[in-house]
């Protein structure tokens, strides 16, 4: 197949682009810089084209002819740097699209966009979770995620394009580790292991890249959303004391649980409203709603990935 | 009861963001549309600040929303064009800085502005900083005495940023003296706001590139603007860090000295008929510094830091459009600041 694929020169890009040569599929990679993108000798199947996202009249041309565009490209730093990527990107990729009726679609999201706050601790998160109603409680990144979602499916849905939606999970691998589970530093080597029985919805950078080639191999119909995530019960602690276990990681952690934190950042948010009366800028796990999407104690579902894809996590920590 | 004053807001990117959160501290306002080219900009604008309606193209937004006042907040370059329509459907307009490119083209909008009866506001925030007004304070109570010096000194490094993106190609990128240009009226109209405004007698500048970063144009600026009685220092420097926007001002009897984007104030005097005076001082700067950590601390924790002025630019605008008053910044202060920064442009060699 030709696949068109945004996002190749990240840290999922990058083994996507890699399994995706493996797998025989010739591609056109969108760069920023050619200079500056390293690629594995191993695909002599990529094409590099120079542009920015939001720039298509230096690229819409190179996706013609194409059968899938894989969309990984992702906005950091501050809420408008994102929005840049994320949103004003995505709405011109889009746009170049609408002209390619036959090229098909694989968005990668992310599991920031679903409601966290109001489930239960212990619900199974699953592709019909409610998505996050109140977005601006939460990070820039689930802010213009969740609204680059909502252009997706809205053009997927409108014009009856095929497109995959999938939803990874916190992609780990290589150089990205979060922090073994630890939340912050105490004091000298001693850590607060926050919510330390919670799911930590993870996927290697491996499982998350088959699952993205499954999906482009895949006979798509309509709009279809996976969660790619492990199978519950890998958690906070478990993957901290596998860290020591296997002797990458010395430090000592205090477990905090949910629920204490849970009441501090009620109390704290309490204390803004109603004596300051103003909304507060605080570090993430001292808002509630952010607090929740991270550590609270939730059980996620992969059971439509397995069952659409054939898709199995192999490599669970 | 008294009708909303009915606003519109052409450009939906990172300043605008500012904007639309300091419009939400001023009272009987009704966001009534908001336009980018993008129109997930705009429909995001929409849905996250209220407003009625979102547009991709202003013309079509002047045509229907009936706005009473719009602000325009695009790039430089357009903004000539867009205050036009704006000032031509009969709205009045509040501009980013710089109003346009150039001193001439600043000139022509206010000259259409007059004849259209609407009022053109260049936003010039810092002018209401509660730090930059606590300054004004200083002088106006003759704290410092005679004011001999203003130093207005922008520390920022650009390079590796979105200044060092081959595929920036944003009007700033193409200004004469490069990025830095759009600098340039934060430094020089707060400057010249701690003066009073008035005309300069000379203005010197030089311009560097000691990075070698060639998308920069230039990365250092020094210049300096003589008036009857006193000498404002500006200076933008792309190469040290961390960001600071430092304000200090010298007087015939004392220095007071702030920095915008980490907020303290120091105030010194010259000794006085009491013994006393050096250390009523010291008690005096340590109580200021204790003051300013916790204010610096609450508004980082409560606030939108280095935007304080904005909400409070716009609550004076409004009031004043509201009570038929004359506006803080007029066509005096915005072509004052105008005439400084294209003499200080003037001495760029690119």
């Amino acid at each position: 197949m030709k696949v068109f694929v945004t996002g190749g020169t990240g840290f999922l890009g990058r083994e996507v682009v890699k399994q995706l040569a493996e797998a025989g599929h010739s591609m056109t990679v969108l760069v920023r810089s050619a200079s500056t993108a390293e690629f594995e000798p191993v695909e002599p199947e990529v094409r590099l084209v120079e542009g920015d996202l939001r720039k298509p009249q230096g690229w819409s041309n190179s996706v013609q002819d194409h059968d899938v565009v894989v969309h990984m490209a992702m906005g950091l730093g501050s809420f408008s740097d994102q929005f840049a990527t994320n949103v004003i990107g995505t709405e011109r990729l889009l746009s170049v699209l609408e002209g390619y009726p036959k090229t098909r679609l694989v968005h990668i999201s992310t599991f920031s966009v679903y409601d966290y706050a109001h489930l239960r601790t212990g619900a199974l998160v699953t592709e019909d979770s409610a998505l996050e109603a109140r977005p601006t409680e939460r990070d820039a990144y689930t802010q213009t995620k969740l609204f680059q979602e909502t252009l997706v499916r809205e053009f997927a849905e409108s014009i009856g394009r095929p497109t995959m939606i999938l939803r990874p999970g916190a992609i780990f691998g290589p150089t990205r580790e979060w922090n073994y589970g630890k939340a912050f530093k105490v004091f000298g080597n001693w850590y607060a292991l926050v919510s330390p029985n919670a799911d930590m919805k993870l996927v290697s950078v491996k499982d998350c890249a088959r699952a993205i080639v499954m999906s482009v191999e895949a006979a798509m119909a309509g709009c279809t959303t996976l969660n790619i995530v492990n199978d519950s019960g890998h958690t906070y602690g478990s993957l901290h004391s596998w860290a020591r276990q296997h002797g990458v990681d010395s430090t000592r952690c205090v477990p905090v649980p949910y629920r204490v934190m849970e009441l501090l950042t009620k109390l704290i948010e309490l204390f803004g409203t109603k004596i300051l009366r103003k909304n507060l800028n605080l570090p993430g796990f001292l808002k509630s709603a952010r607090l929740a999407a991270e550590y609270k104690p939730l059980r996620y579902s992969n059971d439509r990935a397995r069952a659409t894809l054939r898709w199995t996590p192999t490599d669970q920590r | 009861m008294t009708q909303s004053i009915r606003v519109g807001v052409i450009g939906c990117g990172a300043i605008a963001q500012e904007h639309f959160h300091a419009l939400a501290t001023v009272p009987q306002i009704r966001l009534v549309g908001v336009c980018d080219l993008s129109p997930a900009s705009a429909r995001y604008a929409a849905e996250r600040f209220g407003s009625d309606k979102h547009f991709a193209d202003h013309r079509q937004m002047l045509d229907e929303s009936r706005c009473d006042v719009v602000h325009v907040l695009t790039h430089p370059n357009s903004h000539a064009s867009i205050v036009a329509d704006v000032l031509s459907s009969g709205a009045h307009v509040v501009c980013e800085k710089p109003l346009t490119p150039t001193l001439a083209q600043t000139k022509d909008l206010l000259s259409l502005a007059t004849t259209s009866g609407r009022i053109l506001i260049e936003c010039q925030h810092l002018r209401f900083d509660p730090y930059v007004t606590k300054l004004h304070g200083f002088v106006a109570e003759g704290t410092l005495g005679e004011l001999v010096t203003v130093e207005a000194v922008y520390s920022l490094p650009l390079s590796g940023g979105k200044f060092d993106d081959p595929h920036n190609n944003e009007a700033v990128m193409g200004f004469a003296a490069g990025p830095i240009q759009d600098f340039l009226p934060h430094l020089v109209y707060t400057a010249l706001g701690c003066l009073g405004d008035p005309p300069a007698i000379a203005v010197k500048s030089e311009w560097r590139n000691i990075s070698g970063n060639e998308r920069l144009v230039f990365d250092e600026m020094s210049a300096s603007v003589t008036f009857p009685t006193a000498t404002a220092f500006v200076r933008f420097s792309a190469n040290s860090a961390p960001p600071a926007l430092r304000i200090r001002l010298t007087g015939s009897n004392g220095y007071a000295e702030t920095d915008l984007f980490n907020p303290f104030v120091r105030l010194e005097t010259a000794a006085g008929r009491s013994k006393l005076s050096p250390i009523l001082n010291q008690v005096r700067n340590g109580s200021h510094f204790a003051k300013s950590a916790a204010t610096n601390l609450a508004s980082k924790v409560t606030g939108r830091p280095g935007y304080a002025g904005l909400a409070l630019m716009l609550q004076s605008v409004y009031s004043n459009l509201n009570a038929g008053l004359p506006q803080v910044i007029g066509d005096r202060q915005i072509l004052s600041c105008a005439t400084v920064v294209d003499e200080i442009v003037n001495g760029a060699q690119r």
